[in-house]
């Protein structure tokens, strides 16, 4: 193939004829060869038959010299010619008897016989033996008797028959074997020459398409493709390649030609785009990049240029940024004023690098914080100053988090060890203190009234009682709540206070203060210890009516509550329903800086009242803790809110059975979807649907709510409007509205009524019903909704 | 301690035998019974095979007279009438002690000066010379010591003291000073084997008695032998099928194997021959031209096609023997040159030897001759031997001698070409096989001698060498030089050996089959179930009956109470009222129902013959129309459109017959010429 390719022009129109005068060569070479074959095989045919019917036929004489010789025997002796004489005759007939069998074993043994031969042979074994036999057996006899050896000489003529009849048999079939090789001889050769002329045919033809591919594909089609090459060349296309550079003939040292101007014009090209490239390179990573860059006059300090994301970050347009200082550009307070600004930028085109934290300003005034990378930079000659900034007001607040946490758990380990100390002193003060408590008391007996010795010894007395309650609120701090909590309601526990000896005595103690109690009545059970929260309520109230100079209101309120997020400051609060306790004041307040100190044990009392263990808050707080729910102050000019959250439990409180007139709630089976993130949520509204003879169904998410009423419609859906990991209830409620314009719903939500409320509304949602959920409020919601 | 560890031995071996034969070895030999040998091989001169050879001498030779030693199937002597013996250190002497109170089997000892007289007269009359010939005197110290005094170590000198070589006469008969050759004790012998000579009808019948005071207790177990003699083989089958004979010795008729082998109660063994390893040659007289010229003899080799001669004119009954030594002897070198048939290499030779073809075709032309016996091993190779030089070029014409002496003389005289032969090896190679290749034995007029004149002077040097090595690994490599120098040389072209075969009636055991075979006696052979001839009912006989009916009833009565061969002498004798050959002929024949006629008083018809084939003047086969009449179509009466010929007169003329069943097979004829 690759001469054919390589060879001169010239040559290549040479191929085909020669290629075709080998080929007429090779043919009538074979045909010569083959017909000398089988010339030589027809004689090999020809001899072997020759040979086999020469033998056969001498197998008939000497056989039927043997039956003669039988015969002259037999007749001699009957004419009493005596044994010597005609031994001879008898010899030559054993003789002949021997050489019939050595015949024909050799016939058998020593040819190659077909199957006709052979079924022949053996059936001609039978009657040669017998004829042997009965010959050797007639001989014999002969010579002893031989009128009754002609007996035997006739019984010898059946088998002799037999076996000349085979004999012939063999030989007809030798010569229908030679007639046959011979026609088939004929019948080979005819298909000989008719196959010589065949090839003798063929090889022309195949010559003729030899030279037809050889003119189109090694003449004709590379010549054209060298010609579109250079046309696409001329058109400029220079990625084309020319084809056909291996050859070696002289089209391919035209393509060679082509080739390298191809090349030359390839390689100018290839230059000027790689250096387009690398601007558009640079361009886009310098617009890309997640920081701000600016690109600073060194001398002037002006910007001479900044990236897409300085945009985004500072929200100034190139253009502008190119006619502001950077003084716009920060916050404009020390250290974060153009001076500094200037410093940081003197230092850096100095030529060290700088990085340092700066607080920035967005062109809506917004201050956010950047980490600012300085370097002086060349570009095309010029010096530039190169400034990278990044925006890392995230991280800042991360820290500032990281750190209010740490404080908090400081707190949390600083009050557990002061608890554990204050359990410590408490025991072994409490034995102390009887011998103290006591005494007085006994002394006091038989010190007479208006004794000068009564008033210090009532104060002996006074001050032991505190000092038991001081130890016996230490005490509470350090076992913590350790009485078996039971399920409870809080607004039974204010009522109890109220109505108690030590409320009464603080009303009495302090008359200017107006005490004021909003309980909510559907107020959902809490888990924990009655004595413990009238004690924290005790302790609050007095804490609260302390902090009111002159005349004030305290407010002991509950509430259900329902978390959806955490409580701020309480990042670690579970999500879920709490029942609120509540004890506000409009005092003087508690100063910020004091608000994280004032559940240390004895903390001033400057701070916290006047009265008291100076336990009291620490008491409240441990307690708190021990039923597993937060404290929340809110302090201000106006006052200060302590909310007491505590979980709810669905127990019921022993001995309150509720009455709830549920007949006016029932459902008729409608369907019902309630959506849900929290699990417990979802199993308490379907719990109370299902009992009010809805069928409920719960999805977990918005978007698994959407995918639920595409395949199955429902009567109307319980949206929970806050579900921080997907889609909020708004928004599921729109997409929701797209596939079922008309869906009923009602929104639930743990938070006061919000924006996100009103705007599902507004699509058409029904009833906001605040969270937790009560059989009495969902009830009510779901039968005027589906109502409507 | 030699013959000790032999007789150890052989009891261990005797002992695994029996432990691994089970119940046979359990099964006691029983006495009694008479054997009927059915013997080919021609009659014997007499009966002394101590000056002797031949098989026909010593198969009655060796039950008459006892050895020193015999043999078993492994060429290991065994203690015969020496119970033990012992060769020197120097191989020059061997110490035989007799076995005492053996006597002869007229009452009279034997002693050590009958074992010296016996191996003095063997070495003085037997043609084998070479078995004796170191012998120099036989020392007898005591009665029963023997020694014999070699003047040269003689390896062979064991194997020579076989049954069938050196019988031991007793001195007080045969030492009288007469002419051992033509002694009359020869024909009337007094020996000390298992048997005695009872009668002998020359030519007929050799009766043996039991010898009573054989030295081995409780042996023989057969009470009596008759040895038939009958030369045809067709007679020797028909007897042997009818169970009326029971063992034939050396049986080679190819057809007759074929079908003998088809009867269910004959055995027939190719083993028992080893001792006498035959070989069938094609000799050439190496003193004449071109026999001369070792490529001529070659290229004859390549012309042959021994496999052929095996396979096919065989009928593969015999074997090949590839060199001098037969395969049966431990001898035998089976890694010598051997000619594998080749035309194309055989003609080149030709060429090569300076013989090209004249235009005729011919090279030259030589005579083969042939010994006048056994033609399947003699005749039909010599016709297969021409056919197949011819294809080469050599003419060949085939020479008949009349009988075996006029070959014999032809070919002792060196008056030949080429000759078919066959010789045997007689056990040990320094007997049978060193005469017709020493040079020193080329003997004019004796036959067997190195009549093809070979002389190779290191052949005759390994040759000289082997008759007195004692060592068996040196002999033998000894001999396998001489058989690869042979081979190469070839004086002879070896074909094959002998097809010989024993056949003998299932019942008998311990049939001979020890390397001498049938040549050893047979005091171990013994009836382990005897023959029964099953007899039909002999048809009932009317004063009416027809006179043919009669005869024949009283045929069969005879032969069933006298048996076959006894009852022949009245069935042949008018006076008996059978074979008025002078009148209507009364001719009493016997075929079996196959036409194998086993009886014709009249003798018309030979034993063996097969009357199958022959027809009636219709055209009809006779057998079937006999067989009727004997299975009592009309009455057994055959009116028979054909004719026969009277036994006697031989007058064609219509006859009839009176047919009758003598067992299942057998049938009773009795035929009459009418006039």
């Amino acid at each position: 193939m690759k001469f054919f390719r390589d060879t001169s022009i010239s040559n290549k129109i040479l191929i085909p004829p020669a290629i075709t005068m080998v080929a007429l060569g090779i043919v009538l070479l074979l045909a010569i060869h083959g017909f000398k074959k089988q010339g030589s095989v027809l004689t090999q045919v020809h001899d072997i038959a020759l040979e086999r019917i020469t033998l056969v036929n001498e197998f008939m004489s000497l056989s039927e010299s043997v039956q003669s010789d039988l015969f002259r025997v037999t007749v001699l002796r009957m004419m009493n010619i005596p044994e010597p004489e005609i031994q001879s005759i008898h010899e030559h007939l054993g003789q002949g008897l021997s050489d019939i069998m050595v015949i024909y074993r050799q016939i058998l043994s020593k040819w190659p016989l077909d199957h006709e031969e052979k079924k022949i042979l053996e059936q001609m074994k039978v009657p040669m033996d017998a004829f042997s036999e009965e010959a050797r057996q007639a001989t014999e006899v002969v010579l002893q008797d031989p009128s009754f050896g002609i007996f035997l000489v006739r019984s010898a003529a059946v088998p002799f028959a037999d076996f000349q009849r085979l004999l012939s048999q063999f030989l007809n079939y030798q010569k229908r074997k030679i007639a046959y090789a011979e026609t088939a001889s004929r019948e080979t050769v005819e298909k000989v020459e008719t196959t010589i002329l065949f090839i003798a045919f063929f090889t022309a033809f195949i010559a003729i398409l030899i030279s037809v591919w050889i003119g189109n594909r090694l003449i004709s089609r590379p010549v054209r493709s060298i010609t579109d090459a250079m046309g696409q060349l001329a058109g400029g296309n220079l990625s084309t390649g020319v084809g056909d550079l291996n050859r070696k003939d002289e089209i391919g040292s035209m393509a060679k030609a082509v080739e390298v101007f191809r090349e030359n014009a390839f390689e100018k090209r290839t230059a000027e785009e790689a250096l387009k490239a690398s601007e558009v390179n640079y361009q886009t990573i310098f617009d890309t990049a997640n920081d701000a860059f600016f690109i600073h006059d060194l001398n002037t300090g002006q910007i001479l240029d900044v990236n897409q994301k300085m945009h985004e970050m500072y929200g100034y347009t190139v253009e502008e940024a190119r006619h502001i200082d950077v003084e716009v550009l920060s916050e404009g307070v020390p250290p974060y004023s153009q001076e500094e600004a200037m410093a940081w930028i003197q230092k850096a085109a100095e030529g060290t690098p700088q990085l340092f934290e700066w607080k920035a300003k967005h062109k809506t005034g917004e201050v956010f914080w950047v980490e600012v990378n300085l370097k002086r930079i060349t570009i095309g000659n010029e010096d530039r100053l190169l400034a990278i900034a990044r925006d890392i007001t995230e991280r800042k607040l991360a820290e500032e988090e990281r750190i209010k946490l740490e404080d908090k758990l400081h707190r949390a380990q600083k009050m557990e060890s002061l608890g554990l100390m204050a359990g410590g002193i408490a025991h072994d003060l409490n034995n102390i203190l009887s011998g103290i408590v006591s005494y007085p008391e006994l002394l006091l007996m038989d010190i007479p009234v208006g004794s000068p010795m009564r008033k210090p010894m009532e104060t002996i007395k006074e001050s032991g009682m505190r000092a038991v309650d001081v130890v016996s609120d230490l005490i509470t701090i350090a076992r913590g709540v350790a009485t078996a909590k039971e399920a409870l309601n809080f607004n039974t526990i204010v009522a109890e206070y109220l109505g108690s000896a030590e409320h009464q005595k603080l009303e009495r103690t302090h008359s200017f203060i107006d005490f004021k109690v909003e309980l909510n009545p559907d107020l959902l059970n809490s888990n924990g210890s009655s004595t413990h929260i009238k004690k924290i309520l005790m302790n609050l109230v007095m804490n609260a009516s302390e902090a009111i100079e002159g005349a004030g209101i305290v407010t002991i309120s509950t509430e259900n509550r329902y978390l959806d997020e955490p409580l701020e400051g309480y990042e670690d609060v579970r999500i879920g329903e709490y029942a609120v306790l509540s004890v506000s004041d409009d005092g003087s307040g508690i100063p910020a800086a004091n608000l994280e100190k004032i559940f240390e044990p004895f903390y001033t009392k400057n701070v916290m009242g006047r009265s008291g263990t100076g336990l009291g808050l620490a008491v409240v707080w441990n307690s708190v803790q021990e039923h597993n729910g937060y404290i929340n102050v809110k302090s201000g000019e106006k006052g200060t809110v302590f909310e007491l959250y505590f979980p709810v439990t669905r127990e019921e409180v022993a001995g309150a059975e509720a009455e709830v007139p549920l007949e006016d709630y029932f459902g008729q089976g409608e369907k019902i979807l309630v959506v849900d993130d929290e699990e417990r949520q979802r199993e308490i509204a379907c719990g109370m649907l299902t009992k009010l003879g809805y069928i409920a169904e719960a999805v977990s998410s918005g978007e698994e709510a959407i995918e639920y009423v595409k395949e199955h419609p429902v009567d109307l859906i319980v949206l929970d409007m806050v579900m921080p990991k997907g889609i909020n209830g708004r928004k599921t409620y729109e997409e929701i509205i797209k596939i079922r314009p008309k869906q009923k719903a009602i929104i639930a939500s743990g938070y006061a009524k919000t924006k996100e409320v009103d705007a599902a509304q507004e699509l058409g949602a029904g009833k906001y019903i605040k969270k937790p959920y009560t059989l009495e409020k969902v009830g009510l919601a779901v039968k005027e909704e589906l109502e409507k | 301690m030699c013959t000790k560890m032999s007789r150890c031995f052989l009891v261990i071996a005797t002992l695994a035998i029996m432990g691994l034969t089970g119940l046979n070895a359990a099964a006691e030999p029983r006495r009694g019974g008479e054997l009927v040998v059915s013997y080919g091989g021609g009659t014997p001169r007499h009966f002394n095979p101590a000056v002797q050879s031949g098989t026909s001498t010593a198969i009655v030779g060796t039950q008459i007279f006892a050895s020193p030693l015999r043999y078993d199937e492994n060429w290991n002597p065994i203690p015969y009438l020496a119970q033990t013996w012992k060769v020197s250190e120097d191989g020059r002497s061997v110490t035989l002690k007799l076995v005492e109170g053996a006597t002869f089997h007229d009452g009279r000892p034997i002693t050590s000066e009958d074992v010296a007289f016996s191996i003095m007269a063997v070495k003085k009359y037997h043609p084998f010379k070479p078995m004796f010939a170191p012998v120099e005197r036989v020392d007898t110290p005591d009665p029963h010591t023997a020694i014999i005094r070699l003047s040269h170590p003689h390896p062979a000198i064991l194997l020579a003291m076989s049954p069938a070589l050196l019988p031991i006469l007793p001195k007080h008969v045969y030492g009288d000073g007469q002419d051992l050759k033509t002694h009359p004790a020869n024909l009337a012998p007094v020996g000390s084997g298992p048997f005695k000579l009872a009668k002998y009808i020359p030519g007929k019948t050799i009766v043996l008695e039991r010898n009573d005071h054989y030295f081995i207790p409780g042996r023989p177990y057969l009470d009596k032998i008759i040895i038939r003699l009958e030369k045809d083989p067709k007679a020797q089958m028909v007897e042997m099928e009818r169970q009326v004979a029971h063992i034939i010795p050396a049986f080679s008729d190819l057809t007759g194997l074929d079908r003998l082998s088809k009867s269910k109660h004959l055995v027939i063994t190719p083993k028992g021959f080893e001792g006498i390893g035959s070989v069938v040659w094609l000799a050439f007289n190496l003193l004449r031209k071109p026999l001369d010229e070792k490529r001529v003899r070659q290229a004859i080799a390549y012309a042959v096609d021994p496999e052929f001669i095996i396979k096919y004119l065989h009928r593969g009954r015999s074997r090949r023997a590839t060199g001098p030594i037969s395969p049966g002897s431990p001898f035998y070198e089976p890694d010598v040159q051997t000619y594998r048939v080749d035309l194309d290499r055989a003609n080149r030779l030709l060429d090569e030897a300076g013989y090209p073809k004249k235009p005729d075709g011919n090279r030259f032309s030589l005579t083969l001759d042939y010994i006048p016996v056994m033609p399947s091993q003699q005749r039909d190779v010599a016709l297969y031997l021409k056919r197949q030089l011819e294809k080469v070029g050599i003419d060949i014409r085939v020479r008949r001698s009349k009988n075996f002496p006029e070959w014999a003389t032809r070919i002792g005289n060196w008056d030949f070409d080429m000759t078919m032969d066959s010789v045997y090896n007689w056990g040990d190679p320094v007997i049978g096989v060193h005469r017709t290749y020493l040079s020193d034995n080329i003997r004019k007029g004796v036959i067997w001698s190195n009549t093809q004149n070979y002389r190779n002077k290191r052949v005759d040097e390994i040759l000289g060498q082997a008759a007195v090595e004692m060592d068996k690994d040196k002999r033998k490599a000894l001999y396998r030089e001489f058989q690869q120098i042979l081979t190469e040389e070839l004086p002879v072209v070896w074909i094959n050996v002998l097809p010989f075969h024993t056949v003998y009636h299932a019942g008998l055991g311990k049939p001979p089959t020890t390397i001498w075979g049938v040549h050893a006696p047979f005091d171990e052979l013994y009836w382990k179930e005897r023959p029964a001839i099953v007899y039909a009912s002999t048809p009932t006989l009317e004063t009416q009956s027809p006179p043919l009916k009669q005869v024949g009833v009283r045929a069969m009565d005879l032969l069933k109470e006298r048996g076959l061969y006894q009852a022949l002498d009245v069935l042949k004798d008018p006076n008996q009222g059978f074979l008025d050959l002078k009148g209507s002929g009364l001719h009493v024949i016997g075929f079996t129902n196959k036409g194998i006629v086993f009886l014709d008083n009249s003798g018309q018809m030979k034993t063996g013959m097969d009357i199958s084939k022959i027809l009636d003047i219709s055209g009809k086969r006779l057998l079937p129309q006999f067989l009727e009449a004997a299975n009592g179509k009309s009455g057994g009466i055959l009116k028979s459109k054909g004719f026969w010929p009277h036994p006697g007169t031989h007058k064609v003329a219509p006859m009839s017959a009176w047919c009758g069943m003598l067992t299942g097979e057998d049938v009773i004829c009795v035929l009459k010429w009418d006039e």
